[in-house]
């Protein structure tokens, strides 16, 4: 037990800065943050018991210490997008929790009853309507991460404590991060990537930096310099954004770390900012993960990024790479081992209750190779999905999803960073209709989804749908 | 004028009546944000056949905004229209 309070917020200065609030302008140290959390964990305890707990995730003190509470306390806790709370009711419907955890201005979910405030009073906690059995949850069972926006059936990744413990640490080592670094937090936390920047940071130590600003305002860039933030973390359209506002890091005189993961960088990017980036004295870090392995599974040193573009590096400490024959493929499928990996998934409520399916080995669905250093490579996907703005999207869910709801058969492809999707109809196919649903259902602007009208679906001879005649 | 407009429609999967010039600014609707504002920039530049800068990139905060940088740029835009929305 005690093992975040131990393991991350004890073990630091009391006195030195946990999470610096710029747009509030206050600052909670870590004698502070662990207070508060030792307080809303006793709340959560007695007001809950152990149950399932969806919250709303935003980038606030009260957000961190509602979910290192529910940590602690081992009480499943679901992050999910607070900006997105219209897309809760699936979620809610499949997985059943006992409580929601909102900001204050949110209103109730259906079924719950209207909450009371917890944390510093911007977030209050809605019960669930008496009357129903409470779910069987395994033990060990700690944090629920969305795979992405998805559509069709929700699908959750099972984390444990240790997981998420065993991933903060091995990322504040790799990155050396030290208790003087200030992190901006440049990243949703309800996604796995975001997630991690608050945890490695808090296990090292150092601070992280909250701002509601967005990356590419002028505000963002003076919260910034003005609370001289040393690291940045992007996904790849952060990163494009950036070169295309000719982003310059001799203008941050505090940057002196910048990392990239939620997806491959284009590698003339790649390139680009290692460049910009060694004459600026700022190391720039690649790296490759998964939900699945809680963040963080492989990363290129910086010191040689130079002759590694393009690769997604090495295991990350703790971790391990293989390769093992992939199946319907000619190539190799890459396979994790760490103590990050997943217990498993959940599709349905009854799934909380399983135990560790994967047992620290993870087919990452990716297909890889690796040079004569021992640095590896992704070659393909063997799982189907699309990767837009750092979010995957199963390709087989869009197509479950346009096939029921419009009752006919559906292909979907990603095309060069763009989802394309065929529809096989005998008349009046609407397209426009079917882009604009499935524009919403994934947050992506129209302009990336296509929908084309096909006479039928080509098939395989085994009878499956034929996409290599598709992408041709 | 319909051409930004639909510069706007594109990308924001909106309809037209419901750009108000004073209102649909970055940020106001869960559709304009740091994704959909690249995506913004990169039709506009693709419609209007224009490159914009940083300054322009980050200052194109709504849509009189967007009016002005490109009428910066040499586009002339339907001023009667841009009259009677205000």
């Amino acid at each position: 037990m005690d093992a975040v309070m131990n393991d991350i917020l004890a073990q630091h200065n009391p006195s030195s800065v946990a999470i610096l609030d710029a747009d509030q302008g206050t600052e909670t140290t870590y004698g502070q943050l662990l207070a508060s959390v030792t307080r809303t964990s006793d709340d959560l305890r007695r007001e809950l018991g152990r149950g399932l707990v969806f919250q709303l995730a935003t980038n606030t003190i009260a957000s961190i210490i509602l979910y290192l509470a529910c940590l602690e306390l081992r009480f499943p806790v679901c992050l999910l997008d607070a900006g997105s709370a219209k897309r809760l009711e699936p979620l809610l419907q499949a997985f059943d929790p006992e409580a929601v955890i909102l900001p204050t201005e949110l209103e109730a979910p259906r079924d719950f009853r209207p909450g009371a405030p917890l944390a510093d009073g911007t977030y209050k906690m809605c019960l669930r309507n008496p009357g129903r059995r409470a779910l069987p949850l395994h033990p060990d069972l700690s944090l629920l991460l969305t795979t992405s926006g998805s559509t069709g059936s929700p699908k959750l990744v099972r984390l444990t404590q240790n997981n998420v413990l065993a991933n903060a640490h091995s990322i504040a080592g790799y990155l050396g991060i030290q208790p003087g670094e200030r992190s901006i937090q440049s990243l949703p936390m309800h996604y796995s990537y975001g997630l991690s920047l608050v945890n490695s940071h808090l296990a090292a130590g150092a601070t992280v930096v909250l701002t509601r600003h967005s990356f590419m305002r002028p505000e963002f860039w003076g919260v910034f310099d003005r609370t001289r933030c040393t690291s940045l973390a992007g996904v790849p359209y952060i990163y494009e954004t950036l070169h295309r506002l000719q982003f310059d890091p001799k203008q941050h005189p505090s940057l002196r770390t910048m990392t990239q993961a939620g997806g491959g960088l284009r590698r003339d990017l790649i390139q680009s900012f290692h460049e910009r980036n060694s004459s600026a004295g700022c190391r720039f870090f690649v790296m490759y993960g998964q939900t699945e392995a809680t963040a963080r599974i492989s990363y290129v040193p910086f010191e040689q990024l130079g002759e590694k573009i393009g690769s997604i590096g090495i295991p990350v400490p703790e971790g391990h790479l293989s390769l093992a024959p992939a199946e319907d493929s000619d190539q190799q499928e890459l396979i994790y081992s760490g103590p990050n990996v997943m217990m498993g998934y959940a599709e349905t409520a009854a799934d909380l209750a399983a135990g560790d399916e994967l047992r620290g080995k993870l087919r990452t669905g990716d297909l890889a190779a690796t040079d004569s250093d021992g640095f590896f490579f992704l070659t393909g996907r063997l799982k189907r999905f699309a990767k837009l703005f750092g979010r995957r999207i199963s390709l087989e869910d869009v197509e479950k999803d346009i096939e029921m709801r419009y009752s006919i058969r559906a292909a979907a492809i990603d095309r060069e960073g763009q989802l394309l999707v065929y529809a096989a109809a005998g008349h009046e196919t609407d397209r426009v209709g079917i882009a604009r649903y499935l524009a919403q259902r994934l947050s992506v602007p129209p302009k990336y989804i296509t929908v084309d009208a096909i006479a039928e679906i080509p098939m395989t001879a085994s009878g499956k749908k034929d996409y290599k005649a598709l992408s041709s | 004028m319909d051409r930004l407009l639909d510069c706007f429609v594109q990308t924001f999967g909106i309809n037209k009546d419901q750009i108000i010039p004073l209102k649909l600014a970055y940020q106001s609707i869960p559709e304009w944000d740091s994704v959909g504002h690249m995506t913004l920039v990169a039709e506009i530049e693709t419609v209007f056949d224009v490159r914009l800068d940083s300054d322009d990139i980050i200052g194109m905060s709504d849509v009189f905004k967007a009016i002005e940088i490109l009428q910066k740029h040499g586009v002339a835009l339907n001023d009667v229209v841009l009259a009677k929305s205000r």
